[in-house]
């Protein structure tokens, strides 16, 4: 009995320290983006994919993992999506993202 | 003698609401205010309240809760016309998002007015000359050879605010338009829609600005003109209506910039205007997401001109404004100073005349308004002028011929940064082309006013399938 709740207290942590290591890389990376999620989530961002980017591997990853496609911008390989903390990690960690930006306001 | 008086001379641009009152200037004393007064005759002045707003309005904007300050404006407004025993004068007039009255007073009525607790200061109401000639002169459009041309055959696009097309001052100028907006703000209750109909002004505090940066490029009237009155334009409203103001998002930006790469050849846009945006950047913030369609268009040969941003930075400039790649613009008043209100750094591209510039407003008038989203107007408007002289120059000779105006030195930091002049402009182009501005009656691209591709009339959607409609590589998906 003891053992278990150790064991489950050792898997627990070793997962909790895995996710906030990714966390603290996606929120290094796109700090704003970070601070952004920790007030609201979803939140709408830029995504950039870098010149040599694998685009349609991409862009089949964001319908895979059902990350909203706000709108697509073919010209400059960029997407509006819509993001959740977990989605914003996971984006971070893949190939080819060259930036994720937070989709800005100007007002008035 | 053509002369405006305009009530409005505290700024309203697409940028800011700290903006620096262009007023501020021609604070009276008793002594001016009596020189003024001859005959004891009532002197239109303007007054500025204290409000306790400056700390309520940040809460307030930050709620959205603009009506609470519109409805503290009102009451201040309230208050000292009670004090004054002013009631429905016809001469009054009360601004709805400054504290602040226009009115004339008599010398009795200033010496209340400047012991009353209510009030910030009383400056002279001043009559403005249309400031569109002054700037006009300033950047040299009154020297020009007449090989010259003036923008004819070429178009800007303005992604602002949305353009009155029907101003007499822009008379057929307009010739396509769209509309982008995240919150369904477009004409029809729509996220997007295109047609001169979709780029007409958004509704809301503000919705002039782009009819007032257009008339800038490409106004045309008998006593003043644009920078390149016979350029085309084309009117892509950014801005939605949120609360009680409106805003602009950075998708909504590249909606708009994507739209002008696809259309670029079709309708031969020269350059594109950006009189908005935000933040402040001490350093290039090429990272912004709107770069790519700045640098993209570069390739279509469209220069991208953006605002430097009205507050008054000396060390950095607004987004997306800080974009290395496009023209960044500051402003210089009609004297030939830096202005107060110009966001200023080494990196700034360039300055134009930006205070007191008179040009088209809603409803047909005119009216003066100062800032950086006024001096960028000017050069995009010059670009299209050159381009429309020399139509082999590239994106790169354009922008290097901007640089050869005298520089202005910006006391605050010492930055020295060229002035549009055209002129000098011109005069670099015609060396590094090594060829002579074409005859006035060759041969200009067709830049006749076209149907628009989609337009929805009476709920049906009509699309337009011309080969000009069709996308073009790199079509946007939604």
């Amino acid at each position: 009995m003891v053992i278990s709740r150790y064991y489950f207290c050792i898997v627990a942590g070793l997962l909790s320290t895995g996710c906030e290591q990714d966390s603290t890389h996606a929120c290094e990376r796109f700090p704003a983006v970070c601070a952004e999620l920790k007030n609201h989530q979803p939140i709408t961002a830029i995504v950039t994919a870098s010149f040599t980017a694998d685009k349609p591997t991409l862009k089949s990853w964001l319908e895979d993992e059902d990350i909203r496609i706000v709108t697509e911008f073919e010209a400059t390989d960029q997407w509006l999506v819509e993001l959740t903390m977990s989605e914003f990690i996971a984006l971070s960690a893949q190939p080819g993202i060259e930036n994720i930006s937070i989709d800005k306001f100007y007002p008035r | 003698m053509f002369k405006i008086r305009v009530f409005i001379s505290i700024n309203v641009c697409l940028f800011c609401t700290g903006m620096v009152c262009s007023v501020m200037a021609g604070q009276l004393n008793p002594v001016a205010f009596e020189a003024m007064a001859q005959d004891d005759e009532p002197v239109p002045v303007i007054v500025l309240l204290n409000h306790s707003g400056d700390n309520k309005s940040t809460t307030a904007e930050k709620k959205g809760q603009w009506l609470n300050l519109q409805d503290h404006i009102e009451q201040v407004q309230q208050q000292l016309a009670d004090d004054m025993g002013w009631v429905n004068f016809n001469d009054m007039v009360k601004f709805k998002h400054v504290p602040a009255i226009a009115k004339t007073v008599t010398a009795q009525e200033f010496k209340q007015l400047a012991a009353s607790d209510l009030v910030q200061g009383v400056y002279t109401d001043r009559l403005n000359n249309l400031s569109l000639n002054t700037s006009s002169k300033t950047v040299g459009l009154n020297a020009l050879a007449d090989t010259v041309r003036l923008g004819q055959g070429y178009a800007v696009a303005i992604i602002d605010s949305g353009v009155q097309a029907s101003h007499p001052f822009l008379a057929s100028r307009v010739i396509a338009g769209a509309c982008f907006s995240f919150n369904a703000s477009c004409p029809g209750g729509t996220k997007r829609a295109s047609g001169i109909e979709a780029g007409m002004p958004c509704s809301g505090p503000g919705c002039f600005h782009g009819t007032h940066v257009a008339g800038i490029v490409a106004g045309q009237h008998e006593q003043l003109s644009g920078i390149a009155k016979d350029a085309s334009l084309i009117a892509i409203n950014v801005f939605s209506t949120l609360g009680q103001g409106i805003t602009s998002r950075d998708s909504d930006v590249m909606q708009a910039l994507d739209w002008v790469y696809q259309h670029a050849d079709s309708y031969h846009i020269a350059a594109v205007n950006m009189s908005l945006g935000g933040g402040y950047y001490s350093q290039p913030c090429d990272d912004s997401p709107i770069k790519r369609y700045v640098d993209l268009l570069a390739t279509r040969g469209v220069v991208t001109v953006i605002a430097a941003g009205n507050e008054g930075r000396e060390d950095g400039v607004a987004s997306p404004g800080c974009i290395s790649t496009a023209v960044t613009v500051g402003s210089i008043e009609p004297e030939g100073t830096i202005s107060a209100f110009s966001n200023s750094y080494a990196q700034l591209d360039m300055v134009a005349p930006g205070g007191h510039i008179t040009s088209s407003v809603l409803n047909g008038e005119y009216a003066a308004s100062s800032g950086t989203s006024m001096a960028a107007p000017h050069v995009a408007g010059a670009i299209a002028l050159l381009k429309s002289t020399y139509p082999k120059a590239s994106v790169e000779q354009l922008m290097a011929a901007l640089q050869h105006g005298h520089a202005f030195t910006d006391p605050r930091n010492n930055v020295q940064t060229p002035g549009l002049y055209l002129p000098t402009a011109l005069a670099y182009l015609q060396q590094v082309m090594s060829s002579v501005p074409p005859p006035k009656n060759s041969p200009v691209p067709d830049n006749t006013p076209q149907t628009p591709c989609r337009q929805v009339i009476d709920g049906i959607v009509i699309e337009n399938t011309d080969a000009a409609c069709q996308p073009q590589e790199g079509a946007i998906q939604w």
